[in-house]
């Protein structure tokens, strides 16, 4: 899942960014608010953390913006206003959450699952699909209780591929939804990353798998119940 | 003096004994001025009998035989229907009216022709009346033949008595009439009185109930003005002033601590994602100590969360007037060179401009506030100010002997319109507070100091340049 996180205070930056990359999150960061304004006019999102007072461009004018270009990646705003007026001007904004200055990284790294959750229309942290159980919040993936081992990426790619089972995920979507800017990719990174997933899965005794659509994408699906034709 | 429990008692109790004492006076005039005039008329009538009797009174002639007793016998015959007595000048009764009967009526030997009036207890026991004249009776008697005037006869004395009985029974009656009315007014006044208090006391009870709902909460109420009574208006008038002051002072605590509130939520924040982070590293990659980065980055939080503590503090020792002002003679401009040696950037060149004579270089005034004053307005130039731009710092004398400070510097962007909040507490151009070094105090301690040293501070824009104008008086050495 990619998250935009706009932040001015450059500690606070560093921090946060550290521990949502640790929750498994690809994360792009804009230090003020015009960088943030075009990274989130640019960039696909699954979650923007969006700081209120930011230098340049303020977060509510960001959000503004966002919602005024139809971008639908749910919106976190972090400030440290407390009153109500703050937050309801925020969240009519089309903020879909609001958090206050202090926060533990708990807390923060909660609300950016709960919204993910909500994006993709999901019931709680577990996904399953046939044998295959995904544990999104612990970041681990089980066949019959039994852990798989997957590397980062290999989760990522797998945990994406899950939240959006039963459609078919283009390589363009997975690479802006799983890979931050920063990252380094190769041209077949994505597809070597699926393929030790989908061996692994397989190695496992899952009944998951994961399909390739030919010029279209990738599908899990539990093959005792096939969702998409090929 | 005793304060009355009650205003609204007090003005009924009042009023209505006013009422009554009033109408009590008014009941006893009345009843005076009823009892004269009945007096009068009894007297009259009593006079004007008197009068009658002794006009148709004559004297028999003289050598009529028992002439004594024949006096007062053309009385007519209502005479004897009267209570009256003729006496001779000597006293013996010449005659008695037949209503007398036995009785006799007091007598009176009266010298002029004035009819004195006695009350008197008539035979019957009842109250009556008497009045006593004395006269000469005309005569029967011939004219002697040798035309010599007669001799005047001896003067009788006339007693008549009249009941007053009805008199008496008037004035009672008048008198319980005054007091009935008396007590069933009082009844009715009290309940007017009462009625009337209490629709004068409307407005101030409306108030009161008004009063009673502003809550802490709702200090943006106001008690109406309009239709109010004239004695009424300069009281609201005064407590809406009032909470006009309370409401603005509540709003730039609220402001203040809000304020306060935000700046300490960012560092608290940085500080709590910076050791979860750093316990998280711990957990995952188990390193015997943490590494010396978050040792710097938490104390870097920590003194800049002292460092906006300490102002804060300042500022509000400074706005409850317990910083202590304490004068000393010093020359500022040895005060400004310590100051800009401490602050001194590589981008930046400050320059100063003494316009002041020699011997005339000192001040006295607290020299803390105004070295803390002349730190913040030189900080504030060369964290605001454009890079390789220059402040100038003049020093020169202003009237009378106040001293004069100017300070002025390129802005990066402050604009006219920021000038009027810029010594405001908090208040910073860029508001995400970026820049850690700055706070958004410093001249809004600034302000405070310079109330404290009775100083002016001015903040203009002249030519694209920020000036900042210190005007200090000396302040002595008590």
């Amino acid at each position: 899942m990619r998250i935009l996180y706009v932040e001015d205070s450059q500690l606070l930056r560093k921090n946060v960014t550290s521990a949502l990359k640790r929750a498994g999150f690809a994360v792009d960061t804009a230090a003020d608010g015009e960088e943030g304004l075009n990274l989130a006019l640019t960039g696909s999102y699954d979650v923007m953390i969006l700081d209120v007072m930011l230098p340049k461009v303020d977060g509510l004018t960001i959000l503004a913006q966002i919602r005024k270009a139809e971008i639908d990646s749910a919106v976190l705003m972090l400030s440290a206003r407390v009153t109500t007026a703050d937050r309801v001007q925020g969240l009519n904004l089309g903020a879909d959450d609001y958090l206050v200055k202090p926060f533990q990284l708990e807390e923060l790294i909660a609300r950016v699952h709960a919204l993910n959750r909500r994006r993709y229309g999901l019931n709680g942290n577990h996904v399953e699909i046939g044998k295959l159980s995904v544990d999104l919040n612990a970041q681990r993936a089980f066949v019959d209780e039994v852990e798989i081992s997957l590397r980062p990426r290999e989760f990522e790619i797998l945990q994406y591929l899950v939240c959006r089972s039963g459609s078919v995920v283009s390589r363009s979507e997975i690479l802006e939804h799983v890979y931050d800017q920063a990252a380094d990719l190769k041209s077949n990174a994505i597809d070597v990353a699926i393929c030790t997933a989908r061996k692994k899965l397989s190695e496992a005794g899952s009944d998951a798998n994961i399909r390739t659509i030919p010029r279209r994408g990738y599908l899990i699906e539990s093959e005792s119940s096939p969702s998409v034709a090929p | 003096m005793k304060s009355p429990s009650s205003i609204r008692e007090e003005l009924l109790r009042s009023l209505f004994r006013s009422l009554i004492i009033l109408y009590a006076i008014g009941s006893i005039v009345i009843y005076l001025i009823v009892q004269e005039a009945i007096e009068r008329r009894t007297n009259e009538l009593l006079r004007s009998k008197l009068k009658d009797f002794a006009e148709d009174t004559r004297v028999p002639p003289d050598d009529s035989p028992g002439r004594e007793h024949e006096m007062g016998n053309v009385f007519h015959d209502f005479f004897d229907s009267e209570l009256g007595q003729l006496y001779s000048n000597s006293g013996t009764p010449l005659r008695t009216s037949l209503a007398l009967g036995e009785n006799s009526l007091p007598f009176r030997i009266v010298k002029d022709q004035s009819i004195p009036i006695e009350n008197i207890t008539l035979p019957n026991g009842k109250p009556g009346r008497v009045g006593f004249f004395s006269f000469y009776p005309k005569t029967h008697r011939r004219r002697p033949p040798d035309f010599r005037i007669p001799p005047l006869p001896d003067p009788v004395h006339l007693s008549v008595a009249i009941p007053i009985t009805d008199e008496r029974l008037t004035l009672r009656i008048l008198g319980l009439t005054l007091l009935c009315t008396g007590l069933l007014m009082g009844a009715a006044v009290y309940f007017i009185v009462r009625y009337q208090v209490e629709k004068s006391y409307q407005p101030v009870k409306k108030l009161v109930n008004l009063t009673n709902t502003i809550q802490p909460d709702q200090l943006s109420l106001r008690l109406p003005c309009n239709d109010l009574p004239e004695e009424l208006s300069p009281l609201v008038n005064q407590f809406n002033t009032l909470l006009d002051r309370l409401e603005t002072a509540f709003v730039r605590e609220r402001s203040f601590s809000g304020n306060i509130g935000h700046e300490i939520r960012t560092p608290l924040t940085e500080l709590a994602a910076l050791l979860g982070n750093a316990i998280a590293d711990l957990e995952e990659e188990n390193p015997e100590e943490l590494p010396s980065e978050v040792y710097r980055d938490a104390n870097q939080i920590c003194e800049h969360m002292n460092r906006l503590i300490e102002v804060i503090s300042a500022i509000h020792q400074a706005e409850s007037g317990r910083e202590l002002v304490s004068p000393t003679a010093f020359d500022p401009g040895e005060t400004l060179s310590d100051v800009i040696s401490t602050l001194s950037s590589d981008d930046i060149e400050i320059q100063i401009t003494d316009e002041r004579k020699a011997g005339d270089k000192t001040i006295t005034t607290d020299e803390t506030l105004f070295r803390g004053i002349l730190q913040n307005l030189v900080s504030n130039a060369v964290s605001h100010s454009e890079a390789d731009s220059a402040i100038v710092c003049r020093l020169d004398r202003g009237k009378g002997e106040t001293l004069l400070f100017e300070i002025s510097n390129t802005p990066q962007s402050i604009g006219p319109e920021d000038l009027a909040r810029i010594s405001e507490p908090f208040w910073q151009k860029d508001a995400s507070r970026t820049e850690r070094a700055n706070l958004g105090l410093g001249l809004s301690l600034v302000d405070k100091y310079a109330e404290l040293i009775q100083a002016e501070i001015d903040f203009s824009l002249k030519d694209k340049q920020f000036v900042a104008t210190l005007e200090a008086p000396n302040l002595g050495d008590d």
